[in-house]
Parts: structure tokens; sequence; C-alpha cells
């Protein structure tokens, strides 16, 4: 196992596989908040969804479009409604135009705005040509973006393109120049929520779970109080906290992934069993609150229902 | 002595084709085998037996193979001498090599 998770600087990481958990960090110091704090003061309310692959159709899920719309209709009875989803990309498995077609129409009956991103997945078939035609209106130069609800600011940056031999995730010098450009005008105290498929922190080297270039983003967020950043990709929950940015990775709608170095590769976990499976699966509840504080995530594996 | 009959009785069983392509197969997200040598104008056949689907780039061929599911494949022709780098197009880690000489 190759990882940098227990490197210097770093306050806590918790990989949560829990259900209901409310995690936030005030003052660097990670807690749990009870469900009565968690409500009060609430700014911004959205949840993150991710790796829905659709078109998946083997073990251990024989209907990633079956658990995708169990994911959507969860958000659909959540008592208090979200603002918007975020999708944290590999949206369909294959590129293929039916996958997003379905994709789209399943988010879609959740009868809120949905910003995606794509995953490697939605955009190695034809460089993203599909996905771009799809959800690459208004967006700056491969896809990338950026909008502002309730005084935070959301980035949603692009690192499945312009893959090289031998490398990993990539946000690339222009993104990254634009990047610097968007930030350059916002105040301090200005909430930040990032969003990019492939981790922009290091989690494995091994299985290609880290960008490149991440770093160079992170140092441009750094000035900020408060800063999320929200990956997917490697289909499990994990979160750090490194000073005032908050690092996490969102369950899958579709399949679990093992965790690093328990299994030869990072392919689907084949063998859970059918009534255990919606538990490895999930979606993360977010609430930025007022004031300068943090994101506070509540993991929702899907088997709550 | 059981084993050797067995042996030679799944040998005799085998059917064996003179011209089947060389064959790349991929999984466990790797490329086996990782380096192989044939000579000009071999067509190579990758396929992919994994549980993910996969894809193949080779820069100096100007290639780039669609996604391959799981038990797809896809047949490159190498013509010119020469060493040929590839990876996969959505986990660029997975790397491998043809070499191409006489």
């Amino acid at each position: 196992m190759d990882t940098n998770i227990g490197r210097r600087g770093v306050l806590a990481c918790m990989a949560l596989g829990g259900a209901g958990i409310v995690w936030t960090v005030t003052g660097g110091v990670p807690r749990l908040l009870g469900s009565a704090e968690a409500a009060t003061s609430d700014r911004l309310h959205f949840v993150q969804i991710s790796d829905s692959h659709i078109g998946f159709d083997k073990d251990p899920n024989h209907d990633a479009t079956a658990t995708f719309q169990a994911a959507v209709d969860q958000i659909k009875a959540m008592k208090k409604r979200p603002a918007f989803l975020l999708h944290t990309g590999d949206i369909t498995h294959l590129s293929k135009a039916e996958q997003f077609d379905t994709a789209y129409q399943v988010a879609g009956s959740a009868g809120l705005p949905v910003h995606y991103i794509p995953g490697e997945h939605d955009w190695g078939g034809d460089d993203g040509a599909l996905y771009l035609e799809r959800f690459g209106k208004g967006t700056k130069g491969q896809g990338w973006y950026s909008f502002d609800q309730e005084g935070v600011h959301f980035v949603a940056l692009i690192n499945v393109a312009g893959f090289k031999a031998g490398g990993f995730g990539t946000l690339g010098t222009d993104q990254i120049a634009w990047l610097k450009d968007d930030l350059a005008g916002k105040s301090a105290s200005t909430p930040i929520v990032v969003m990019a498929h492939i981790p922009l922190w290091t989690i494995d080297e091994g299985w290609g779970w880290k960008t490149e270039d991440g770093d160079q983003a992170l140092a441009l967020l750094r000035r900020f109080g408060s800063v999320t950043v929200l990956n997917g990709h490697i289909h499990q929950v994990m979160q750090k906290v490194e000073g005032h940015v908050a690092f996490h990775t969102n369950a899958s709608t579709a399949f679990p992934q093992p965790a690093p170095g328990t299994a030869p590769s990072p392919g689907p976990m084949k063998t859970v069993a059918a009534d255990k499976l919606r538990s490895m699966l999930g979606i993360t509840d977010l609430v930025v609150r007022r004031g300068q504080g943090p994101v506070a995530m509540t993991n929702h594996t899907l088997a709550e229902v | 002595m059981r084993k050797l009959i067995l042996a030679l009785a799944i040998l005799a069983a085998t059917p064996v084709f003179a011209d089947e392509p060389p064959t790349v197969v991929i999984d466990n997200f790797s490329f086996k085998p990782n380096v192989i040598t044939v000579k000009p104008g071999t067509h190579i056949v990758f396929k992919n037996q994994d549980d993910l689907p996969h894809s193949v780039v080779i820069p100096d061929m100007k290639v780039k193979s669609p996604l391959m599911d799981t038990d797809g494949s896809y047949d490159a022709d190498f013509e010119k001498p020469g060493e040929y780098k590839y990876f996969c197009g959505i986990h660029p880690m997975m790397t491998g090599k043809v070499i191409v000489a006489e």
C-alpha cells in the first residue's frame, strides 16, 4: 500500500462506512455533531452523488440504473429538500449515448438542478465528445466551470482528460491558470467547494488514485478559510482534513471497490452478497452553515430507507 | 503418471492455430505479457478479461481504441520496426510495450 494519508500536516483521516454520521471540523479538530446541532443555522443544503456507472451489469450489481434510481429516490424523500445535486463523475460505464440519456433521466427525476463533472468512463471512449455535447454548455476549456450559490463558491474541475502513459489524474496548466483567475477576486472568507472526479489528494499511487498536479490547485485554495474537496472514483468514503481543507470521497451508487492494499486490483468487489450491496453504496448530504464554519457532511447508504 | 496422461490428453485436445495472432490479455489492471516482441506486419489482439472497461492508446501510431468492456477486444497492426509504448486510456498507470523487430 502506497499512501500518504498519514503524512505530516494531516490532522485527521477517517474512513467512514457507517450510516448517518455527521462530521465536521472546527478549529482543525474533527468532531461528530448531534443531529440537532447539525440542523441549526443552515445556509445551503446540497447532495453529492457519484459513480453511477450506468451500463454496469456485472457482479455485484446487475442493475446499476436501479441502484442509481434508489439513490435519487432517497434524495426525493429527504425531509429537507436540497438546493441541487452534484454528480462527481463516472456517470456512465462506457461513455455511450444511451447511458448518458438514462443517467440524465434518472438524476432529473429528483426535480432538482444537477451539476455534473466527468469521470474517465465518461471521457475515455471519445475524448469527452458525448459528455461535452450534453453537459459542456457554458463551460470553459475542456469543460470546467464555477458558480456561486448563497455566497458559496463552487468549482468544477476536470482531471480525467489528457492522460499520459504512466501518469495519473491531471488538471493541466490551462485549467490551473483558469482556477487562479477564478479564485483571484474571492475573499478568503468565501466558503469554497471543489469537485473533481479523481481524488486531488494521493490515496494510492499503485492504483492511480491521485492527481499529479493536484497540489498546484490546492496551493491556490489554501488561503481560504473553508474549503471542501469532493471527489469520487474510488467507490468508498474516505475523509481527511489538512488545515482548512476537508477532503471527501463519495461512495458509488453502482458497486463498491476495495480499500487500498486489500485486493490485487481496484476492480469491483464481486463477492458482496446481494443483501449487503446497498449498505456499501451511498450518497452524501452536505450542509454549509452560516458564518466561517465548515461544511457538515452526512453519509447515507442506500440501505437506509 | 496419471498427471502425464492427463496433460497429453489436454495437449491432444487443444487445437493449434498456426495463424492465430498474438494476444495481449488485460486482467487485474495490467497488460500480459507486458512486453511482447513480434515481426513487422504482425496483427496483435488486445483482449480485455478484466471486470472493468479498459482501452489501448498507442501514441506513436496515433491509435486510440474505444473502451473495451469485459470480453471485448481490439486489434492493431504493427507494420514498422520500432518500440511502441502503449497505455490504457482510462487507467494511464497501466502501460505495456510492443517491440517490432525482424
